[in-house]
C-alpha cells in the first residue's frame, strides 16, 4: 500500500465544527426578509380527475398571495391525480397559520376513478390502469442477450436486444444441473428512506437570478432539471445546498418524476418567481412520509447446481413497484444484484427479466442500493435452502460460486455500455473474516436440531452492487487553487449527504499537494462557483469525483513545482512540495516558500494563486482494462452480513440482534467514515424485524404510518452493529485504491435475516417484514393470513 | 380568520433574557427558531418522535417542539448554541468530533443536548443508562456506536475536567 500522509488517517470532519455547534445551516435554518410560505393541499384519492376547483375563497384571503393550480400553473400541477398525496394546489401566503387556512377554502370536486394499491394486483391484466390506455406492467427497456463469449477475455462479442437479460442456454444450464432450487412468490415490502431531514426548498430571486436553497445529492444535475422546466437558461439559476441533513438516495431529486424536478423546487421556483418575492416550501414529517418510498418487490427464482454445488445456471423473474410514474431504475438494479454479477464465476446460464409496475402509489425513489437488495433478497435466500439441498455448508457454497476480481459483470445494461469487468472482489475473505468472529463452524447447528423456547440462529448473505458507470454520461469536475501563503481550497460540488465526501475530498487534496489537510479549504456550497459534479448516488462519490480532485491537485501542483522550478533553478520533476513551500527532494534544506514561487504579487503584478482543473468526461484511463474502452472496470462494493439472533417461538419476537458487517473496501480513506458507512446495515433490522413498511389502507389508499411513531426506524436500543472493514489492494479504478462503500450495508440485510430466522426455527421467510405474525404462522401457532400483518 | 391569542413572555435562553410577544399555541422550537434565530434545534417530526430539537429544561432534555413556548418563562433554556464558550468547544462537542458522532449533522444538536442532559444526572453512565438516555433521538445515518463512544468519552472528558 503505498505510503500516504492524510490518506488512511482519520482526520477531523472538514465541515464538523458547525455540525456539533448548530451553526450548520440547514436550507430550513435560512430567513429572507419578506418571505412568503407555501403550502401544498393533496389529493385525498389514490385516482381521480379534477372535475372543478374553487380557489375564489382562498384567493380573497388577508395574507394569501397566490393560489396556484392547474388552471394557472399547468407545468407543477396537473388535472389528474395519481396517488394520495398528489399535488392538487398550492397557497402562497404571509405565513403557515393562514396558507393552512386558505387551503381549508379551496374547494375541489373530484371525479374518483378505480385504483390499484397492490403489486400483485396491478400484474392482473384486468387490473385498473394506473394511466389510462397503458399497462400497468412493463419490461425494463435496455434487456439484451449476450453471446459470442471470447474464451480468453471472457467478454461477449456480440449483444441482441431481446426479451429479457441473460446469457447461454437457460434449458440446457437447468439439464446439466443435478439439483435444481426453486422458489417463487418473494415479497420484499415497500419501505422508506426516512431522511431526517423533510425536503424542501427557499426560492430567492435577486432580480437577476433565481437562487434556490436546498439540499440534494447533486445540485447541478437539480440546477439543469430546474431550469428546463422553468423554461429559462441554466446562467439564470442558482443553487445554493451547504448541509444536506441525510438521504440515502431519497433526495436524489431529478428522478423523482422524469420529467420534472421536485415537487417543492418547482412550486417555490414558480411562485418566487411570479411574485418576486423569497418562498419557502419546506413538506411537514407528514408530507415527507407521503412521499420517497421505494423497495416493493415480487421475484421468483430458479437456480441449476451440479452436485459438488457448482451453479449451473439461473432464473430471475422480478417484478419492481415503481408507484405512479416515477423512477424505474431499482428494476435494472435489481438485475445488477442477480447471479449476473453476485455469482458470475461458475453461472453460465442466466436469464433475468425485469419488470416494472405502476401502482397508485407514490413514485419510487432511490435508496441506499437502489434495487439491489431487492435482488439480492431472493437470490441469497435460495442460495441458503440450495445449501441445505446439497448438504453443504451456506459459506462453502458462496465461496464457490462467488465473483472474483476479472470476472464479466454480465448485468450492466449492456446495450448501453461496453462490457463491464469486475475489478475486485475479496468476498471470500469477507466471509472468511465474519465466519471466525461467529465462530460460525462450531456455532452452526441444524435447525432440526434446537429445541426450547427461545432458539438462537446465525445467517449469512452476500451482496455486491455496481458503484457509478466510467461510461458516457458519467462526469464530475473539480478545481483546485493553492494561494501565495501555502493553503489551497478545493472547488467541487460533490454532496456530504453524511457520508463524508468532503472530508474525503480534501484529504485527497492535502495528500497530493504534500500540505497539511489543516490547510485545504472547501468550497462547495452553490452551483455558480463550482463546476459541475457528479450526483452522489451508486457510491461513486469517492471513485467518480476522487478522480476529478486527484487530477486537479496534481495539475495545480505542477504549476507550482514549475514555478519553483524557475526559482531554483532546479527541473520540476526534482523538486517536492512541503509545508513550508517546495524544496530539492533530495535536499530538503534548499527550498523556497510558495510565495517565493509566486513571485511578486499585489500592484507588482505576477500571480495570486494557481488555479489546477480537471474535467473527469469519460472513463479515466485507469477505469480501462488494456487501455480499451470497450472493457470497463466497474468498481464494486461487495462484502458479507451475518446476523446472530434469537427468537422466541411463543411470541415470535426476534429479539438480541447482533449485525456483523464486513466490507472490503480496497483502502479505508478515512477508517472512520468508512465505518460509519458499515453502521448503516442496521436499516436491515427496521425492515426485517422491527415491521417498518409501507402500510396503506386498500380502501381509500390512504398512508397509515405517516410519522415516525408509525413508522418508527432504528434507536440506539433496538441493535448493535460490529463492522469490519477489510483493506485488501489491489483494485485499478481509485488513485489511492479505495472502492465504492455506502449502500452495500443494506443489500444483503433481509436475506441474512432470513437465513438467521430459517437457523433459529426452521422457518422459511420469504415475505418482508418478518413480522411476529409471519413467525408464529410459519411455526403452525397461529393461522396463516395473506399479508401477514 | 380566527382572533390570535398573543401574551408577552420572557425567555431565559443560554442566560440570556429575551422579552417577546408570541402566540399562545407555538411551541418552544418555533420561537427559538424564528424568533430568536436559534436554528440549532432542528425540526424534523414535530411529534417529540425523533429528538432532532431537544434543548435543556431547567437542565432536563426535552424535544422543544413538545412543549409550548408561553409556558416556559422563569425556566433555564440551554439549546445547543450555548454549549460552546468564548469559541471553545464543549468537552461533549470535542468527543463528538473525535469519536464521528456527527454524519449529516441534522440529528447531531438534538443528541448532544440529551447527552448533556444524561451527564448533569449521570456523570459515570453504563452503555445501558447511554442507550436509554438517547433511545428516543432518531440517527439516520446510522451512527449510533459512534455516538455511544462518543457520550462515553464526552464522560471521561467532564470528569478530568471536573477533578483538574
Amino acid at each position: 500500500m503505498a505510503d500516504t500522509k492524510v490518506i488512511g488517517a482519520d482526520v477531523r470532519q472538514k465541515d464538523g465544527n458547525p455540525r456539533v455547534t448548530g451553526e450548520a445551516k440547514y436550507y430550513g435554518d435560512f430567513q429572507f426578509r419578506g418571505m412568503l410560505e407555501a403550502r401544498i393541499l393533496r389529493s385525498p384519492h389514490p385516482a381521480a380527475d379534477i372535475v372543478d376547483i374553487d380557489v375564489s375563497a382562498a384567493e380573497a384571503m388577508e395574507g394569501v398571495h397566490l393560489v396556484m393550480t392547474h388552471e394557472n400553473f399547468p407545468k407543477a400541477f396537473r388535472k389528474t391525480v395519481y396517488y394520495v398525496g398528489d399535488l392538487v394546489a398550492a397557497v402562497i401566503a404571509v405565513d403557515d397559520t393562514v396558507a393552512e387556512e386558505a387551503m381549508a377554502a379551496i374547494k375541489v370536486e373530484y371525479k374518483t376513478k378505480p385504483f390499484v394499491m397492490d403489486l400483485e394486483e396491478a400484474i392482473k391484466p384486468d387490473s385498473p390502469q394506473v394511466f389510462e390506455g397503458e399497462a400497468n406492467c412493463h419490461d425494463w427497456e435496455h434487456h439484451a442477450f449476450l453471446s459470442d463469449r471470447d474464451p480468453e477475455t471472457g467478454l461477449y462479442k456480440t449483444k441482441t436486444p431481446a426479451e429479457y437479460n441473460g446469457f447461454g442456454d437457460i434449458e440446457k444450464g437447468f439439464a446439466e444441473a443435478d439439483v435444481i432450487v426453486e422458489q417463487k412468490g418473494f415479497r420484499y415490502a415497500l419501505c422508506k428512506s426516512p431522511a431526517m431531514e423533510p425536503r424542501g426548498c427557499t426560492a430567492r430571486y435577486d432580480g437577476v437570478k433565481l437562487h434556490v436553497h436546498t439540499h440534494s445529492q447533486g445540485l447541478h444535475d437539480e440546477k439543469y432539471c430546474l431550469a428546463e422546466a422553468l423554461g429559462i437558461g441554466s446562467d439564470k439559476v442558482n443553487l445554493v445546498s451547504p448541509f444536506t441533513g441525510s438521504s440515502f438516495g431519497g433526495k436524489n431529486a431529478t428522478v423523482l418524476d422524469p420529467n420534472l424536478p421536485s415537487h417543492y423546487l418547482l412550486i417555490a421556483s414558480l411562485a418566487c418567481l411570479h411574485l418576486k418575492r423569497p418562498v419557502h416550501c419546506a413538506y411537514s414529517r407528514e408530507e415527507e412520509m407521503l412521499c420517497g418510498w421505494s423497495r416493493g418487490s415480487l421475484n421468483d427464482v430458479k437456480i441449476g447446481f451440479k452436485k459438488d454445488g457448482t451453479m449451473t445456471s439461473m432464473d430471475f423473474q422480478h417484478w419492481q413497484e415503481v408507484g405512479a410514474s416515477g423512477d424505474k431504475y431499482p428494476a435494472k438494479n435489481a438485475m445488477l444484484a442477480t447471479g449476473a454479477v453476485l455469482y458470475s464465476r461458475n453461472c453460465k446460464h442466466l436469464r433475468g427479466q425485469i419488470r416494472y409496475v405502476y401502482t397508485n402509489r407514490y413514485t419510487a425513489v432511490g435508496w441506499q442500493g437502489y434495487g439491489a437488495p431487492e435482488g439480492i433478497f431472493p437470490v441469497e435466500i435460495t442460495m441458503d435452502m440450495a445449501a441445505e439441498k446439497l448438504g453443504m455448508d451456506p459459506i462453502e457454497l458462496r465461496k464457490m460460486n462467488c465473483m472474483r476480481a476479472g470476472d464479466i459483470d454480465a448485468g450492466w445494461d449492456p446495450l448501453s455500455y461496453g462490457s463491464a469487468i469486475i475489478s475486485s472482489s475479496g468476498i471470500h475473505e469477507c466471509l472468511d473474516v465474519g465466519a471466525e468472529h461467529l465462530d460460525w463452524k462450531n456455532t452452526w447447528q441444524h435447525p432440526s436440531e434446537k429445541t426450547g423456547r427461545i432458539r438462537h440462529g446465525i445467517g449469512v448473505a452476500i451482496f455486491a452492487m455496481g458503484a457509478g458507470r466510467p461510461g458516457p454520461g458519467n462526469s464530475s469536475e473539480a478545481m483546485v487553487k493553492i494561494f501565495p501563503d501555502g493553503s489551497a481550497a478545493l472547488v467541487c460540488a460533490v454532496a456530504d449527504i453524511g457520508q463524508g465526501q468532503h472530508t474525503v475530498q480534501c484529504q485527497i487534496v492535502a495528500e497530493v499537494l504534500g500540505i497539511p489537510y489543516d490547510r485545504v479549504g472547501l468550497v462547495c456550497a452553490d452551483t455558480d462557483s463550482t463546476p459541475f459534479a457528479t450526483l452522489v448516488s451508486n457510491s461513486c462519490g469517492t471513485w467518480l469525483q476522487g478522480w476529478a480532485t486527484y487530477e486537479a491537485a496534481l495539475d495545480a501542483k505542477n504549476q507550482l513545482l514549475r514555478l519553483a522550478s524557475e526559482k531554483l533553478g532546479v527541473a520540476p520533476q526534482a523538486l517536492s512540495v512541503g509545508e513550508k513551500g517546495v524544496y530539492v527532494t533530495a535536499e530538503p534544506d534548499k527550498g523556497v516558500t510558495v510565495k517565493e514561487a509566486f513571485g511578486p504579487i499585489g500592484h507588482y503584478g505576477g500571480r495570486h494563486e494557481i488555479i489546477g482543473s480537471y474535467v473527469n468526461d469519460s472513463p479515466h484511463p485507469n477505469c480501462l482494462r488494456n487501455g480499451n474502452k470497450d472493457e470497463l472496470y466497474i468498481p464494486k462494493e461487495k462484502g458479507a452480513q451475518f446476523i446472530s439472533l434469537d427468537v422466541d417461538t411463543e411470541t415470535g419476537m426476534v429479539e438480541n440482534v447482533r449485525v456483523t458487517m464486513v466490507q472490503n473496501v480496497g483502502r479505508a480513506l478515512h477508517p472512520k467514515i468508512v465505518e460509519g458507512q458499515l453502521l448503516t446495515a442496521r436499516h436491515g433490522v427496521e425492515h426485517a424485524v422491527l415491521g417498518c413498511e409501507c402500510v396503506s389502507d386498500k380502501r381509500n389508499g390512504w398512508l397509515l404510518v405517516p410519522n415516525f411513531v408509525d413508522y418508527k426506524p432504528c434507536t440506539t436500543m433496538d441493535c448493535s452493529v460490529e463492522p469490519f472493514v477489510l483493506e485488501i489492494p489491489g483494485d485499478p479504478t481509485h488513485p489511492f485504491g479505495a472502492t465504492a462503500c455506502g449502500e452495500g450495508a443494506a443489500c444483503p440485510s433481509l436475506a441474512a435475516f432470513s437465513n438467521a430466522i430459517y437457523n433459529a426455527i426452521g422457518v422459511r421467510l420469504t415475505e418482508t417484514p418478518f413480522t411476529p405474525a409471519r413467525i408464529l404462522s410459519g411455526l403452525g401457532k397461529i393461522k396463516s393470513r395473506k399479508g401477514g400483518k | 380568520m380566527q382572533e390570535k391569542d398573543i401574551k408577552r413572555i420572557r425567555l431565559n435562553v443560554n442566560g440570556e433574557t429575551h422579552e417577546l410577544t408570541v402566540e399562545s399555541h407555538l411551541v418552544l422550537s418555533s420561537v427559538l427558531r424564528n424568533r430568536l434565530g436559534l436554528t440549532g434545534a432542528k425540526e424534523a417530526c414535530g411529534e417529540g418522535a425523533c429528538g432532532a430539537c431537544t434543548v435543556l429544561i431547567d437542565g432536563v432534555a426535552k424535544p422543544s417542539c413538545m412543549v409550548l413556548a408561553v409556558e416556559q418563562e422563569g425556566k433555564e433554556i440551554e439549546t445547543i448554541e450555548g454549549l460552546s464558550k468564548n469559541g471553545e468547544l464543549h468537552p461533549i462537542q470535542e468527543a463528538w468530533l473525535e469519536e464521528y458522532g456527527a454524519q449529516c449533522g441534522f440529528c447531531s444538536p438534538g443528541m448532544i443536548m440529551s447527552t448533556k442532559g444524561l451527564l448533569l444526572k449521570t456523570p459515570d453512565p453504563s452503555e445501558e443508562e447511554i442507550k436509554e438516555a438517547l433511545g428516543g433521538n432518531i440517527c439516520i445515518c446510522s451512527n449510533y456506536e459512534h455516538i455511544i463512544n462518543a457520550v462515553k468519552s464526552a464522560a471521561r472528558k467532564m470528569k478530568e475536567q471536573s477533578n483538574g
